[in-house]
């Protein structure tokens, strides 16, 4: 029969249920942490503010257990959906950049199935033959933030109410990964190394020139996704353990870090880092859980973060390429300063005098209560996973033992020891104006004013004159009989 | 038998109806609403025939190589459903809105409706031609009906379009009878494949270029928007949901029977044009300020959808592009009967006017939410699915572009469709903007239409669903089957 | 094949095809319309010729002329009657608006 190609409905093995527990759990805790952020006034705002994060949950888990890319691609495009919906109470035009990007990598995903099922009969999720390979691996770069494909990625991460924000970055970039690691085959061993390292490079090197706290930490998704992608590269069961790994530790302390930035921004009203200081003393419970989040991001022993990047670490040294393992180090040393950055101006430091706290928000308060109730959900994970990486190293085929060693401690403390040093040196360099440089998204929309021409020139065809409507048939009549 | 009372009861109702006003100044809508039905019953009888046992009624007798063949087979029956449900949907909608007054606009209507039968039936091609043409003038003076003159110049450029392209195919008809004798599309099917190839090229020429003027497809579209926009409500629903997709049925039965072992390239220009088709229309569509003109481009849009799946020459692809021009047409009547009623509302077709909707017709605005969800292509609503079977029959005939195009065209149309919601959902200005009304209006009732569009969008997500089904497919492949069976088609008119 | 037949009937149509292109008066677009309409028809008729024969009239001695596309013909010219009358009827209306015939004024529907 037509429009049949042979697939099973569910694909269920570890990695779909590890996944689905994630989802499961950043959503639990971001439930908690809503009634301490969410002020719509409206029930039906309300409504979506506090359902759309579950419909997120439901379609997401029903894209990691599918067992065809079509399937697959249904429930991603649904889950992107549901944070649309979130996304487009606080922030229109970020929402609309996300839906439009994600509509384009489904479109191509969606392509790229019909021409696995068109050549080989079978949309089964898992490797796909070479010359399709790109349909795929650009469908899901739009969603796992390939370098390029990533223009969205700061903007709407940036200015997504903060519980969106904790699940696009936690979450919803990690189905593009989890649908890379289904990919992974010989073919991909090329060029997914390559492509991680320069997200890995280009998203920390982003992320120290950021002056908002918010985008700050969604380039450092990229960095992060940049990990896991070129865990994924090295091909070997090792390394699809290791980027696993990285994913759900990523999730955890990633949503943890935009959960406590989401309390800043309600606290004291806004998330620039220029301005903000002084939270240490005023809001500790939420600076030691920011505590929590930054280490671990920046790998320090006894956090998930460590136990993760040694893995990934480890999957390294089977590529004979060492260029991949010394540019994930550069990224650490990079990640080390920043999270310093973040840690040094949003909460030693002292405050911009004018920024005064909003009494509702302050500690004490039931808000407040919510916030990091929500955020010790992660928090507690964090350091579980991290004293006890057992699980996730089993998966891998390695002793969790072998990720305490001497040879990961001492890279460990010497990215820490570096990044502090250069983080000190360079501090008066941080504090002193804004040193951006434009990224993707300015130049697409610097673009999109080059695409004039085009409407124009369409307008111009639809004139109004019959004259030349009849030209114009007349015209495609002798183009038809040429072609013919 | 059924047969030509589908095409023979509309036309004795328009016949009647200008009696029927000499004898009492205005009609009773029962009047209109009894011969609509009994028109559309004959209509869905001949549907059912051909579904089930594909019948051939010869006109006097006559043998097909010298007689007029009324065929229905499968394909038929399926645009005849599309026709039915449409027409039905759109007589519903005139009677609501105008009463049995207008008796000219039923005449016409009935007229229309004879002669789309008399399209989906026929089984030779001048007969096509002719009931093609009563069919244009008969649309000619729909969309001019309202006289205003913007009316006047759509339904103005529409004719003279209208007319070039049937002046092609005709020429295209006139080279097919030189050439071979025969004007039955049955034993044209064999007689084609013995001719020159140059008198092919110049037939097929001839043929796709009036076929494709009269669809709207980008190079050839100019009439569309104007002459969609410019309509009344019911008249623009039904252009742009039941008149086009007659005429890419005449374009598929004219390509698959005469061209798919003969002419290959027909079906590579079908492509073209529809790829091209896809992106013109939407990027248009991105400009437009009047919602019934972006709404008339998005056509242009998703007629480019389904030339793509014509274009690929196989089973599924006629398919897909059946089951796209079914869903189309589900839910672009229903887009336009909801701008309609709500532009008549608000007093205005710019979409920055339309404002505050969602405080004042909160269910008007969800409904059109999800009728603009499907077709921009969210699963798993129809507009998806068949967005989908028409990437996968293309991917099958081994191309990427078109489905590329596709995809482009999706987001392009989120960008458009997303901005009228958001104008929908806005606040507006205050209900009086100052100045009081100066005389109450009389609140219209709109229930019938409102029950069409909401059964509409329940049928969207109704399709998308089933979709999945297998019996669901089984149906539209065996349609597909029959579009491009070309010696089923034969045997069944020559008896052979 | 009349060879003469056929060459003034594709004369015919390039004429009224430059018309439509080129013409900037409603009422000649509409002539130009009929022109092309015309040879194209014309083209139908002479296909029919065969050399030596006599009308199709009953009863009649010897061979006939083919009479199909004499029905062709017939059913053709009605057809494009009432398209010209409708379109005449159009511009009559449209004058009303406009004040002009002239193509290039009447483009009130662009974009």
């Amino acid at each position: 029969m037509m429009f049949d190609t042979a697939h099973e409905l569910f694909r269920i093995d570890t990695f779909s249920m590890v996944m689905s527990a994630l989802v499961v759990f950043m959503t639990v805790a971001v439930s908690i942490y809503s009634p301490g952020y969410c002020e719509e006034r409206t029930t039906f705002r309300r409504a979506v503010f506090y359902g759309a994060p579950w419909l997120f949950c439901l379609f997401s888990c029903l894209g990691v257990v599918s067992g065809s890319w079509f399937m697959f691609t249904i429930s991603v495009e649904l889950s992107s959906l549901a944070l649309f919906f979130i996304i487009l109470l606080q922030d229109p035009k970020a929402a609309r950049l996300y839906i439009f990007s994600q509509l384009l990598g489904a479109g191509f995903l969606l392509t790229g199935t019909a021409l696995l099922g068109a050549l080989t009969g079978a949309t089964a999720i898992g490797p796909v033959p070479g010359d399709i390979l790109w349909l795929f691996l650009t469908g899901l770069g739009f969603k796992a933030a390939f370098p390029v494909l990533h223009f969205w990625l700061p903007q709407v991460h940036g200015k997504a109410p903060t519980p969106a924000s904790a699940l696009l970055s936690g979450f919803a970039v990690k189905i593009g990964v989890f649908g890379i690691a289904r990919l992974v085959s010989p073919d991909t061993g090329t060029v997914l190394p390559f492509l991680g390292s320069v997200m890995a490079i280009y998203g920390v090197g982003q992320a120290l020139l950021q002056h908002d706290a918010k985008r700050l930490l969604a380039y450092h998704t990229v960095s992060q996704l940049g990990y896991i992608v070129t865990a994924l590269g090295a091909g070997t069961s090792l390394g699809i353990a290791a980027g696993f790994f990285h994913t759900v530790a990523h999730a955890l302390f990633k949503g943890l870090l935009f959960l406590s930035v989401g309390t800043l921004e309600k606290v004291y009203g806004t998330k620039d880092l220029d301005h903000l200081g002084g939270a240490a003393r005023e809001l500790p419970l939420t600076f030691s859980l920011f505590l929590v989040g930054a280490l671990a991001i920046s790998g320090f022993p006894g956090f998930s973060g460590y136990a993760s990047k040694a893995m990934v670490k480890a999957a390294l040294y089977e590529i004979p390429n060492p260029l991949w393992y010394w540019a994930l180090q550069a990224a650490g040393v990079g990640t080390v300063i920043s999270f310093c950055k973040v840690g040094y101006f949003a909460f030693i430091r002292e405050r911009d005098p004018g920024l005064r706290p909003h009494r509702e928000h302050m500690p004490g308060g039931r808000k407040d209560l919510m916030r990091n109730t929500g955020m010790a959900l992660p928090a507690a994970a964090t350091l579980t996973l991290g004293i006890f990486p057992g699980f996730f190293a089993g998966l891998g085929g390695l002793e969790s033992n072998s990720l305490f060693g001497m040879k990961d401690l001492l890279p460990a403390a010497a990215t820490f020891a570096l990044g502090i040093s250069l983080f000190w040196i360079l501090r008066k360099w941080f504090g002193s104006g804004k040193h951006e440089i434009p990224d993707i998204d300015t130049l697409i929309s610097k673009g999109s004013r080059l695409s004039a021409p085009v409407f124009s020139i369409l307008q111009s065809m639809n004139c109004g004159l019959l004259r030349f409507y009849i030209v114009a048939v007349v015209a495609a009549g002798l183009a038809l009989m040429f072609l013919m | 038998m059924t047969l030509v009372l589908a095409i023979m009861l509309p036309l004795l109702s328009a016949f009647l109806i200008p009696f029927f006003h000499l004898a009492r100044k205005t009609l009773s809508a029962g009047l209109i609403s009894i011969m609509g039905l009994a028109s559309i019953s004959a209509a869905l009888a001949a549907a059912y025939t051909g579904w089930y046992s594909p019948a051939v009624s010869l006109m006097g007798g006559w043998a097909p190589d010298i007689g007029i063949a009324l065929v229905g087979d499968r394909l038929s029956s399926a645009f005849l459903l599309l026709t039915s449900i449409g027409s039905g949907a759109a007589l519903a909608c005139a009677l609501e809105k105008f009463g049995g007054g207008p008796w000219r606009f039923y005449a016409l209507f009935f007229l229309l409706l004879g002669s789309m039968n008399g399209i989906l039936l026929t089984g030779d091609l001048f007969n096509l031609f002719v009931f093609y043409e009563i069919f244009s003038v008969a649309a000619y003076l729909l969309v001019a009906f309202s006289m205003s003159w913007q009316a006047l110049e759509a339904g103005l450029k529409y004719l003279v379009l209208g007319t070039i392209g049937a002046l092609f195919i005709l020429l295209g008809t006139a080279f097919t009878f030189m050439a071979t004798g025969v004007l039955n599309m049955a034993l044209l099917a064999e007689a084609l494949a013995s001719i020159p190839r140059e008198t092919l090229t110049a037939i097929s020429a001839c043929l796709v270029l009036g076929l494709t003027i009269k669809t709207g497809a980008f190079p050839v579209h100019f009439w569309l928007p104007d002459a969609h926009s410019s309509a009344q409500t019911a008249v623009s629903a039904l252009l742009s949901g039941v008149l086009i997709k007659v005429s890419i049925y005449a374009l598929m039965r004219v390509c698959y029977i005469f061209f798919l072992g003969t002419n290959g390239t027909v079906f590579l220009a079908i492509t073209v044009t529809g790829s091209l088709s896809v992106l013109g229309g939407h990027l248009m569509a991105l400009r437009q300020d009047d919602i019934k003109r972006l709404l008339a481009y998005s056509t242009v849009a998703q007629i480019g959808y389904i030339l793509i799946g014509i274009g690929c020459a196989s089973a599924a692809g006629a398919a897909a592009a059946v089951f796209h021009a079914f869903n189309h047409m589900l839910m672009k009547m229903g887009l336009f009967i909801t701008a309609g009623n709500l532009s008549e509302e608000k007093g205005t077709r710019e979409i920055c006017g339309l404002t505050g909707l969602w405080k004042s017709h909160p269910v008007w605005v969800a409904v059109f939410a999800v009728l603009s969800a499907a077709i921009v292509g969210i699963p798993p609503l129809n507009g998806f699915m068949s967005k989908w079977f028409i990437i996968l029959s293309s991917a099958g005939a081994g191309t990427v572009i078109p489905a590329l195009v596709i995809a482009a065209g999706t987001v392009i149309s989120a960008a458009y469709y997303l901005r009228i919601l958001s104008a929908f959902i806005s606040p507006g200005e205050g209900s009086s903007s100052g100045l009081p009304p100066s005389v109450p209006r009389k609140p219209r009732r709109r229930s019938i239409s409102f029950a069409i569009v909401g059964s509409f969008a329940l049928l969207c997500l109704v399709l998308g669903v089933m979709a999945f089904s297998p019996f669901f497919r089984e149906c539209f492949s065996s349609i597909g089957q029959t579009a491009v069976d070309v010696e089923a088609y034969v045997g069944l008119v020559t008896g052979r | 094949m009349i060879l003469l037949s056929y060459a003034t009937a594709i004369i015919i149509f390039c004429i009224g095809l430059y018309t439509i292109m080129v013409r900037r008066n409603l009422f000649k677009t509409v002539l130009g319309l009929a022109l092309m309409e015309s040879a194209v028809l014309l083209i139908i008729v002479s296909s029919g010729y065969i050399p030596g024969g006599v009308p199709p009239i009953a009863p009649f001695s010897g061979q006939a002329v083919n009479p199909l596309p004499h029905a062709f013909t017939l059913t053709a010219i009605v057809i494009g009657a009432s398209d010209i009358a409708l379109a005449l009827a159009f511009i009559v209306k449209l004058h009303r608006h406009y004040r002009t015939v002239d193509l290039d004024r009447i483009r009130g529907l662009r974009g």
